[in-house]
C-alpha cells in the first residue's frame, strides 16, 4: 500500500486537488453572494470554512506558497467576519483576484510546477485590508491585558508550569493545563490571569493555584503534556515557595523533547526533498491522474448493489425454471411413451374390430366399445400441458423481472456517470460579473434547473459552447445601460440560464433580454461575405442559422469578448459532436435565446434499424426527420445526382448500398427513404427496408475502422447480430462536399462558356 | 496484506491502539475533508486502532456518536466544518456523554477555538498538517 502520508503520494494529491477545486468553487460562489448581500453571514462562514480547509490541505501536501497565501486570505476574511472590514466592491475584487491566484497556484502544482508569479501586490492589498483591523485589535487587547495576580487567598497548591515555545500552538498550553487542572480540582488563581491566558500570546511560565486533594505527583502527571510543557513544579502554597522542582518532567519524558526539538531542524530539508520528489513523480503520472475522479453519491452505489442482488435472485429462479423444464421434458417423455403404447395397441386390435364389423356386428356398437376403451388417449398429454403452462408462465415472469432489473441496472450505471449541471453553471456568475464589468453593462444572471443531471463526459464538453453563448448574449445581445433606458427597459439586463429534461434529451437555454438579433444586419453581412446570393429571400430562421456559419460575426468591431468570428460555428460543431443540436430564436427588441439540446448520455441512443442487403444499420433517431416509401419513378435526377421531392423541398438521395458497396437488388417495386439531418440540412438515405426502433448501445470501432467515413460505431442488436451505426453528420458533410464540387465545376464551365462568347 | 503469520516479527512490539484486553480502541473521525479523514484513519489503523465511523460535518458527527455509543472510545473532531462546527459538535457530544473523549483537530490560527474546546472538555488537540507521531501520542495520552 502506498503511504497516504507521503506528500508526494499520487492518491493523496489526487484527493487534494479534487477537494481543492471544490473549495475554490465554493469560495468563488460565496464571494459573489457576498457582493450582492454583504451581510450574508452564511456566505461569510462558508468562505471562511473553504479557505481554511484549503489552507489545511495545502499545508499537508507541503505546498507552502499556497498555504501561506491562503493563510493571508483567511486573515482578511476573519476581518470581514468580525465586521471590521465591510465587503464592498473593492474588497470583493481583491478576494476574487486572490481566488484567481489560488487557482493558478493549484494549476501550476497540478503541472508539477510551483507558482512563480508575483503576488506581492495582491498580498499587499490583502494586508492593507488587514492593517486597519490588526491595529484595532491591538488597541483593544492592550486594554484588557493587565497582568495582575489575584491568588490572594494563598490557599491551595501552586503549580508552576513552563511551556515550550517551539510548539506550533504555543499559546494554547496555558489553557490546556488550566483545563487539565480543573478536572482534578479547583483552579482558584493563575499568574498571568485567565483572561491573559486566553489571549493569543505565548506565556513561557504560568503559575496556577489549585485547591485539590491530589498529590503533587498526580498533579504533575496530569499537567505534563508532551511537547507542550517544559517542566512542572508543584509546591504547597502555604509554605514559602522553595523554588525547587519536586518533579522535573524534562528528565521524565526525554523522548518527546528530543523528538520535537529535532523536528524543526529536519523538516525543511525533508520538505524540500519531498517537493522535489513530488515534482518528478507528479509530472510522470499527471496524465493518468487527470480527470479520473468521479464523486458519486453512495446511495447510487447502494442502489446498484441492490439491483445486483436482485439479479442474483433472478438467476436462481431462472435455474429453477430450467430444472422445471427438465422435469417437464421427462413428464413429456413418459406421456409420449404411454401414447405410443396405446397407439400400438390400438393398431393391434384394429383388425379385430374390422373383423367384428365384417362378422355383422353393428358398426355403431363396435365404434362405441372402441371409443370407450381408448377415450383416455385424448388426455395423455393433459398433465404435461398443465405443467408446461406453469413453467412457461414462470419463465415469462422471470424474463419480465430480468428485463426490469437489466433496465434499472443500465439506468443505475448511467446515473453513476451523471453529475448535476451546476458543476458548470456555477462558473458563470463570476464570468458574467467580470464581463459585464469590463463592458460597463449591468447584467444580472439568473440560473435555474441547475440540479439537472447529465453524463460527466458531456458536461465537460459543454462548458465552452455555453461560455460562447453567454458571451454572445452579453456582448451582442444586451445593450448599454443608456440604450436600455432609451428603449424603456430596466437598466440592468438579465441573462437566464436554464436546464431541464425533455425525455431522453437535456435542454439548456441561454436567454437574454437584449436587443435581439438584427436579421437585416445578418443578411447584409452574409451578402458581403458571399455566403448567400443578394437575391435570396431569407426567412428569419435561416438568418439566425447563418450566424453559425464559419467566419461570421456581426459585431461592428472586435472586442476582447467576442466578435472574432470564431464563436458560433465552434458552438455548433461542439454540440453536434455530442449528438446535439443548437438553435437560436430572437424577437427584435426583446431578446434572443440559444437552445441547446443534447442526449442524456453518449453511450446509449435510440436508433432506427434499417436493412441494406444482408446488413443492418442503425440511424440515431435524433437525426431522423421522417421516412417514406416511394416508387422508383419518384427519384429524379439533377446534375447526375439523385433527388427526391419532399413536399416543397428537394432532397438529395444517397443509396446506402452504393455508399457501403453492398450488392443488393437495385430496382425493387418500392424504395424506403429515411430523411435525416436538421430542418435546414437534409438528405435522404435509400434503404431496402425499415426494421424498427431499438435502444442502441454504441461500441466504438477498433482502430482499423475509426476512419471509415459515415460510420460512428457498432452495436449488438437484440438477436445478437452486429449492426453499424451511421454517422449522419459525416454523411451530410459528404453530401455537401459533393454538391459544392459540382457547383464549382458548373461555375467554371459557365465562365468558360462566357469567355468563349466574348 | 501483511499478517503476523506471513511475517515472523523480529522485534515484537505491541500495537499501541489495542486495549489491555486485546480489543482495539474504537475511533470516530469527524472531518469535512475526506483526505484528512483518510490520513487520520491510516495513521490510527496502522497502530491497531479501529476506525468505527467517520462523519463529514459536526451534525453528522454528533448523530454518528449517538448511534454507535457506547461502542466508541475516542473521537477526532475537526474545528471548521460546514453545517455545524467542531466546537458546537463537541458541546453536543459532551452533553450526551459526559465521559466522551474528544480530540480536536485544527490548523494553525484557531488557537482561540482550541482553547474554548479544551475548556468545554476536549481531551487534547492535534495541529494540522498531521504528524504521525504527534497524532498517536496525543490520542494515546487522551485515552489514558
Amino acid at each position: 500500500m502506498s503511504d497516504y502520508l507521503d506528500p508526494a503520494n499520487e492518491e493523496l494529491l489526487q484527493d487534494f486537488f479534487a477537494e481543492a477545486d471544490q473549495q475554490v468553487e465554493a469560495l468563488e460562489s460565496s464571494v459573489l453572494v457576498l457582493e450582492t448581500d454583504p451581510s450574508n453571514s452564511d456566505a461569510i462562514d462558508e468562505i471562511f470554512r473553504a479557505a481554511h480547509t484549503l489552507k489545511g490541505g495545502s499545508a499537508t501536501v507541503q505546498m507552502t506558497e499556497l498555504a501561506e497565501f491562503t493563510h493571508l486570505v483567511e486573515d482578511s476574511l476573519d476581518a470581514i467576519r468580525n465586521g471590521t472590514v465591510v465587503p464592498d466592491e473593492t474588497v470583493v475584487d481583491i478576494l476574487l483576484i486572490s481566488i484567481d491566484v489560488v487557482k493558478s497556484m493549484l494549476d501550476k502544482r497540478r503541472d508539477g510546477d510551483v507558482y512563480a508569479g508575483d503576488i506581492s501586490e495582491i498580498s499587499e492589498q490583502l494586508r492593507s485590508l488587514l492593517g486597519e483591523t490588526s491595529a484595532e485589535e491591538k488597541a483593544t487587547s492592550g486594554v484588557s491585558s493587565p497582568v495582575e495576580p489575584f491568588g490572594t487567598e494563598g490557599q491551595g497548591i501552586k503549580v508552576k508550569v513552563s511551556f515550550r515555545e517551539d510548539n506550533p500552538m504555543n499559546s494554547v498550553g496555558g489553557i490546556q493545563v488550566y483545563a487539565a487542572l480543573k478536572k482534578i480540582g479547583d483552579v482558584v488563581a493563575s499568574d498571568p490571569d485567565f483572561d491573559a491566558l486566553y489571549e493569543d500570546v505565548f506565556r513561557p511560565v504560568v503559575t496556577y493555584t489549585v485547591v485539590t486533594d491530589a498529590t503533587a505527583e498526580e498533579i504533575s502527571t496530569v499537567v505534563s503534556l508532551p511537547d507542550v510543557t517544559e517542566s512542572v513544579s508543584v509546591t504547597e502554597a502555604l509554605r514559602e515557595p522553595p523554588e525547587q522542582p519536586l518533579i522535573d518532567t524534562k528528565a521524565a519524558t526525554p523522548e518527546p523533547v528530543l523528538n520535537s526539538t529535532a523536528a524543526p531542524t529536519d523538516t525543511p530539508s525533508a520538505a524540500s526533498k519531498g517537493s522535489q520528489v513530488a515534482k518528478q513523480s507528479r509530472s510522470d503520472t499527471r496524465k493518468v491522474a487527470a480527470g479520473s475522479i468521479l464523486r458519486v453519491d453512495s446511495r447510487r452505489i447502494d442502489d446498484l448493489l441492490n439491483l445486483v442482488s436482485e439479479t442474483v435472485i433472478n438467476k436462481a429462479s431462472l435455474n429453477q425454471v430450467s430444472v422445471k423444464f427438465a422435469d417437464d421434458l421427462s413428464t413429456f417423455q413418459t406421456s409420449d411413451a404411454r401414447f405410443r403404447d396405446t397407439v400400438r395397441e390400438m393398431m393391434d386390435v384394429l383388425s379385430d374390430h374390422f373383423q367384428k364389423v365384417a362378422d355383422g356386428h353393428d358398426p355403431k356398437e363396435v365404434r362405441r366399445s372402441f371409443a370407450e376403451r381408448y377415450s383416455a388417449i385424448g388426455s395423455t398429454y393433459e398433465a404435461f400441458q398443465a405443467e408446461l403452462k406453469d413453467s412457461v408462465s414462470r419463465l415469462r415472469n422471470t424474463a419480465q423481472n430480468l428485463g426490469r432489473i437489466a433496465g434499472e441496472l443500465q439506468e443505475g450505471v448511467m446515473r453513476i456517470r451523471m453529475v448535476p449541471i451546476s458543476q458548470i453553471f456555477s462558473r458563470f456568475p463570476r464570468l458574467v460579473r467580470d464581463l459585464s464589468k469590463s463592458l460597463k453593462k449591468t447584467i444580472e444572471l439568473e440560473i435555474s434547473g441547475e440540479d439537472t443531471e447529465l453524463d460527466k463526459s458531456i458536461i465537460e464538453d459543454l462548458l465552452d459552447p455555453l461560455i460562447h453563448c453567454v458571451r454572445n448574449s452579453i456582448d451582442h445581445g444586451i445593450e448599454n445601460p443608456a440604450d436600455r433606458i432609451a428603449a424603456g427597459k430596466p437598466q440592468a439586463g438579465t441573462v437566464w440560464m436554464r436546464a431541464r429534461n425533455e425525455g431522453n434529451m437535456i435542454v439548456i437555454e441561454v436567454e437574454d433580454d437584449g436587443k435581439g438579433i438584427d436579421v437585416d444586419a445578418i443578411r447584409a453581412k452574409a451578402i458581403t461575405k458571399g455566403i448567400i446570393h443578394p437575391n435570396k429571400q431569407l426567412l428569419d430562421v435561416e438568418a439566425f442559422n447563418l450566424m453559425f456559419d464559419p467566419g461570421f460575426s456581426t459585431a461592428a468591431e472586435v472586442t476582447n469578448v467576442s466578435g472574432r468570428g470564431v464563436g458560433l460555428d465552434v458552438v455548433r460543431k461542439q454540440i453536434e459532436k455530442l449528438n446535439g443540436t443548437v438553435t437560436v430564436w430572437s424577437t427584435p427588441g426583446e431578446g434572443s435565446r440559444f437552445t441547446i439540446k443534447i442526449p442524456l448520455t453518449l453511450a446509449i441512443i435510440q436508433g432506427l434499424l434499417v436493412r441494406v442487403g444482408e446488413e443492418t444499420y442503425a440511424i440515431p433517431i435524433t437525426s431522423v426527420i421522417d421516412s417514406h416509401r416511394i416508387q422508383p419513378s419518384e427519384i429524379k435526377s439533377i446534375d447526375g445526382y439523385e433527388v427526391f421531392n419532399l413536399r416543397e423541398d428537394v432532397v438529395s438521395l444517397v443509396r446506402l448500398n452504393r455508399l457501403f458497396r453492398i450488392p443488393t437488388e437495385e430496382n425493387p417495386d418500392y424504395h424506403y427513404v429515411v430523411i435525416v439531418g436538421t430542418q435546414e440540412k437534409k438528405m435522404g438515405l435509400i434503404v431496402d427496408s425499415l426494421i424498427g426502433e431499438e435502444d442502441v448501445v454504441i461500441k466504438p470501432l477498433s482502430d482499423h475502422f475509426t476512419n471509415t467515413p459515415g460510420i460512428a460505431g457498432a452495436n449488438i442488436t437484440g438477436d445478437g447480430n452486429v449492426s453499424l451505426i451511421i454517422d449522419v453528420g459525416q454523411l451530410l458533410e459528404l453530401g455537401l462536399n459533393r454538391e459544392r464540387e459540382a457547383r464549382e465545376k458548373r461555375a467554371s464551365r459557365e465562365l468558360e462558356i462566357g469567355r468563349y462568347r466574348d | 496484506m501483511k499478517t503476523k503469520q506471513d511475517f515472523p516479527t523480529i522485534n515484537e512490539r505491541e500495537a499501541a491502539g489495542v486495549k489491555p484486553d486485546g480489543t482495539p480502541y474504537r475511533v470516530l473521525v469527524v472531518d469535512d475533508s475526506a483526505f484528512v479523514t483518510k490520513q487520520i484513519g491510516q495513521i490510527l489503523s496502522s497502530e491497531g486502532f479501529e476506525v468505527v465511523g467517520s462523519a463529514a460535518n459536526g451534525e453528522e458527527g454528533v448523530q454518528k456518536y449517538q448511534e454507535i455509543y457506547p461502542n466508541v472510545d475516542i473521537v477526532t473532531m475537526d474545528i471548521t466544518m460546514p453545517k455545524m462546527d467542531g466546537v458546537t459538535a463537541l458541546e453536543k457530544i459532551i452533553e450526551f456523554d459526559k465521559e466522551a473523549k474528544v480530540i480536536m483537530v485544527s490548523a494553525l490560527g484557531k488557537q482561540d477555538l482550541v482553547k474554548k474546546s479544551l475548556l468545554i472538555g476536549a481531551k487534547n488537540y492535534i495541529v494540522k498538517p498531521l504528524d504521525r507521531k504527534k497524532v498517536l501520542e496525543r490520542v494515546l495520552l487522551s485515552l489514558q
